[in-house]
C-alpha cells in the first residue's frame, strides 16, 4: 500500500511541476463544460472531436484534457438541466426533474451548488476507487492469455444487446455490421488481405477514429440542424448560492450512497452516466425521509443523480484502463486516445507505464478540483452557451470533423471514412439503429478474432481449450448472460403482450 | 414508411452478407489447426442474414406507425450540410485550410440563414484563425496547405 501512495505522490509531483498540464486541465474542464451544457451536444462527441487535437502532446497531457472534457461534460449537463430545463446531456434528464423544480422555487443558485459539490464527491470518490481497484484488477488480468483475452472480447461484445436502445434486432444488426467492418483488412493470423478491393488505405483495416468521428459527431451536427429553431430562454435572475449545514447534513449519505451506486454502474460495461442518473435517483428517493419531495424540488434528488453520473466516470475507466474493454461510447473514444499515443489498454499499461497511470490518476483528480472551482464560482455563466446560434455552431463542429480526421494522418482518404460514417450515422439514427455497437464491435471484433485463432492454435485446434480453462469458461458464460438477458426479457414482454391481446 | 424501410434495409444487409460469403470462398483455406481468414466473415455473415430476416419478420408483424410528415423539409437541411461537408472536403485538397475554412464556414451560416451579414464574415475569419493557431502553431497538428500553394 506504502508503495501505491509514493506512486500517487510521485504523480502528483509530475503534475504540478508542468504548469502546461495544469493549463490544458483547466481548458479541458471548461471546453468539457461547454460541450456538456449545449443541448446536443455530448460528452462523447466533445471527447471524439478533441481527440486528433491531442497527437502532438504528451500522452500525459493529451489523456487529461480529453478525461477533462469528459468530467467537465458529465458535469456540465446538469447546469442547462436546472437553470433551463433543457439537459444538456443524456445523463442530466434526471437532474432536470428537481433541479428544475428548485429554480422554480426561486433556489436554482442553491442547487446548482449542491450540483457542483456531487458531482466533485462522486467524481472524486469514483476516481480513488478507480486509484485503488484498477491495480489489482490489472495484476489479475496480467494471467490472461489468448483464450481469456477472447473470452474478455467476447464479453465486451455481448454487452451490445444491452445497449441496442429501441430496438434490440436492430442493435444485435448493428454489432454484427460493426464485427463484419472490423474483418476488413488483413487478417491476423495469415496476413491474407480481405474485402481491401485493392484500396491500400484500409489494408491494416478501416480507421476507427475517423469513424467514430463520423459516428458521434458529425452525424449529431447533421441531426441538429432539424431542431434549428428551438428555443426556450427563461431568464430569471438567479442568487442565494449559499448552502446551509444543514443541507449538507441531509445530502451527505444521498451523496455516498449514489457514489458507491454510480461507480458500480460505471464498472459495469455498457451502462453509462444516464443509466447511473436515473438509477440513483430512484434509490435516493427509496430511501429518503422526504419522498414527498422528489419531483417538488428535492435537493436529494439533484445530489442523487449528480453524484451517480460523475462517479459513474471513475467506474468506466476501470474496465478501460485495466482489461482494455471499452464500457460505453466515451470510453471507446478514450481507447482510440490511448491507442493513438501508442498505449495498448490493459493489464501491461500498469507494467510498462506505471508513472504515466499515477500521473493520469492524480491528473484525474485535479481535474475534479478545477471543475469543483469553476462550478462553485462561474456555473450560472455557462447556462448563456444555449444562446449560441446553431448556424454557428453546427458549421464550427463539422469543419473540426474534417480538419480533425485529416490530421489524424495527414490524409484525406480518413476524411471519407469520416464522410461516409457521418451520413450512415445520420440514417442509422433516422430508423432507430443505435451507433456505439458499430463502435464496440470494431475495436473488440480483432481482439475475438486473433485470440480465438491464436487460442486455436495453442490448444491443438481443439475446442476444449473454451470450456476447460476456468476464468475463459465464467467470462463466457457471463457474455451469454448478458446477451441473452435482454433477448428473454424481450420475449416474455412481446408473449405478455400478445396473451393479454387475445384475452381482451 | 419505417415498415417499407426497415425491409429495404434488411434486404440490403441481406445482400451486403451475400457478397460477403461470395468474396470470403476465395480466401485462403484453414492450414494446420487454424479455421482461416473466411471463418469469421463466414461465421458474421451468416448470423447478418440471420438477424436482417428477424427484422424482416418483426417489420410485417408490427404494422404501420404513424409517420411524421412534417419532417421532410427538416431533411433537407441536413442533406444540404452533408453536400456542403463534402465539398469542403473537395476544395480542401486544393485551395488549402486558409481558404476554404472561411468559405466552407460563412457560406453555410448564411445557408442556415443566420441574420448578420457582418456576424457571418466576423465569425468565420475568427474560427478558422482560431483553430489554425491551435492545430498548426500551439499542437504542431499539419493542416492541409492546398495543391496550389504547395
Amino acid at each position: 500500500m506504502g508503495f501505491l501512495f509514493e506512486l500517487i505522490g510521485q504523480g502528483f509531483l509530475s503534475i504540478f511541476s508542468q504548469p502546461s498540464i495544469l493549463l490544458v486541465s483547466v481548458i479541458a474542464v471548461i471546453i468539457g463544460i461547454i460541450v456538456g451544457a449545449l443541448p446536443g451536444l455530448t460528452a462523447t462527441m466533445g471527447v471524439a472531436l478533441l481527440l486528433p487535437m491531442t497527437f502532438g502532446m504528451e500522452p500525459a497531457a493529451a489523456l487529461l484534457l480529453l478525461s477533462g472534457v469528459y468530467f467537465g461534460g458529465i458535469y456540465g449537463g446538469s447546469i442547462t438541466a436546472i437553470l433551463l430545463r433543457t439537459p444538456g446531456t443524456p445523463a442530466a434528464a434526471a437532474t432536470a426533474i428537481d433541479g428544475y423544480a428548485l429554480t422554480q422555487k426561486g433556489m436554482g443558485g442553491k442547487a446548482l451548488t449542491i450540483a457542483t459539490l456531487s458531482s466533485y464527491t462522486g467524481g472524486t470518490i469514483s476516481i480513488l476507487i478507480l486509484m485503488f481497484l484498477a491495480p489489482i484488477l490489472a495484476t489479475f488480468a496480467l494471467k490472461f492469455s489468448a483464450p481469456e483475452t477472447f473470452a474478455l472480447a467476447v464479453f465486451g461484445i455481448s454487452i451490445i444487446a444491452s445497449i441496442s436502445g429501441v430496438s434490440l434486432v436492430k442493435g444485435l444488426i448493428a454489432g454484427t455490421v460493426g464485427l463484419l467492418i472490423a474483418t476488413v483488412g488483413l487478417d491476423p493470423i495469415q496476413g491474407f488481405p480481405r474485402f481491401t478491393g485493392g484500396i491500400t488505405d484500409i489494408m491494416s483495416g478501416i480507421p476507427f477514429i475517423p469513424v467514430m468521428i463520423g459516428l458521434f459527431a458529425a452525424s449529431e451536427a447533421f441531426k441538429s440542424l432539424e431542431e434549428m429553431n428551438v428555443k426556450g430562454k427563461v431568464k430569471t435572475k438567479i442568487q442565494k448560492f449559499g448552502v446551509s449545514r444543514a443541507d449538507i447534513k441531509k445530502i451527505i449519505p444521498t451523496i455516498l450512497r449514489s457514489t458507491g451506486l454510480g461507480t458500480f454502474i460505471g464498472i459495469i460495461p455498457g451502462a453509462g452516466a444516464d443509466i447511473a442518473a436515473f438509477v440513483t435517483y430512484n434509490e435516493a428517493k427509496r430511501f429518503s425521509k422526504h419522498k414527498e419531495e422528489f419531483g417538488e424540488g428535492s435537493i436529494e434528488g439533484v445530489a442523487a443523480c449528480e453524484s451517480g453520473a460523475n462517479a459513474c466516470t471513475g467506474g468506466a475507466l476501470v474496465p478501460l484502463l485495466t482489461l482494455g474493454i471499452p464500457g460505453d461510447s466515451v470510453t471507446a473514444v478514450m481507447l482510440g486516445a490511448l491507442m493513438v499515443q501508442g498505449l495498448q489498454p490493459g493489464p501491461l499499461l500498469f507494467k510498462d507505464n506505471e508513472a504515466l497511470v499515477y500521473t493520469l490518476f492524480s491528473g484525474m483528480l485535479v481535474c475534479y478540483i478545477i471543475m469543483l472551482i469553476i462550478g462553485l464560482f462561474a456555473a450560472r455563466y455557462f447556462a448563456r452557451v444555449v444562446d449560441i446560434p446553431k448556424a454557428i455552431l453546427t458549421p464550427v463542429i463539422l469543419m473540426l470533423c474534417v480538419v480533425g480526421s485529416y490530421a489524424i494522418n495527414n490524409n484525406l482518404f480518413d476524411v471519407i471514412i469520416m464522410l461516409i460514417a457521418g451520413i450512415i450515422g445520420y440514417y442509422m439514427q433516422k430508423f432507430d439503429f443505435p451507433a456505439s455497437p458499430i463502435v464496440l464491435a470494431i475495436i473488440l471484433g480483432p481482439m475475438a478474432e486473433s485470440n480465438f485463432r491464436r487460442a486455436l492454435a495453442l490448444s491443438n485446434g481443439t475446442y476444449e481449450i473454451f470450456y476447460t480453462r476456468p476464468i475463459t469458461l465464467v467470462l463466457l458464460l457471463l457474455s451469454i448472460i448478458t446477451l441473452f438477458t435482454p433477448i428473454i426479457k424481450k420475449l416474455w414482454k412481446t408473449r405478455k403482450e400478445i396473451n393479454n391481446a387475445s384475452l381482451r | 414508411m419505417a415498415k417499407r424501410v426497415d425491409i429495404s434495409i434488411a434486404g440490403a444487409l441481406i445482400l451486403l452478407a451475400g457478397i460477403m460469403i461470395y468474396t470470403s470462398k476465395s480466401f485462403p483455406n484453414a492450414q494446420g489447426t487454424d479455421v482461416g481468414a473466411s471463418f469469421f466473415p463466414m461465421v458474421l455473415s451468416s448470423l447478418l442474414i440471420f438477424l436482417s430476416l428477424i427484422l424482416v419478420f418483426t417489420a410485417i408483424r408490427k404494422g404501420e406507425p404513424n409517420s411524421d410528415k412534417s419532417e421532410k423539409t427538416e431533411w433537407k437541411k441536413a442533406i444540404l450540410a452533408m453536400v456542403c461537408t463534402f465539398f469542403y472536403f473537395l476544395v480542401l485538397n486544393y485551395i488549402g485550410y486558409l481558404i476554404a475554412t472561411p468559405l466552407f464556414l460563412g457560406g453555410m451560416m448564411w445557408l442556415y440563414q443566420y441574420q448578420k451579414k457582418i456576424h457571418i464574415i466576423f465569425w468565420s475569419l475568427l474560427i478558422t484563425g482560431i483553430m489554425y493557431l491551435c492545430f498548426v502553431k500551439l499542437l504542431k497538428v499539419p493542416l492541409p496547405v492546398g495543391i496550389f500553394f504547395q
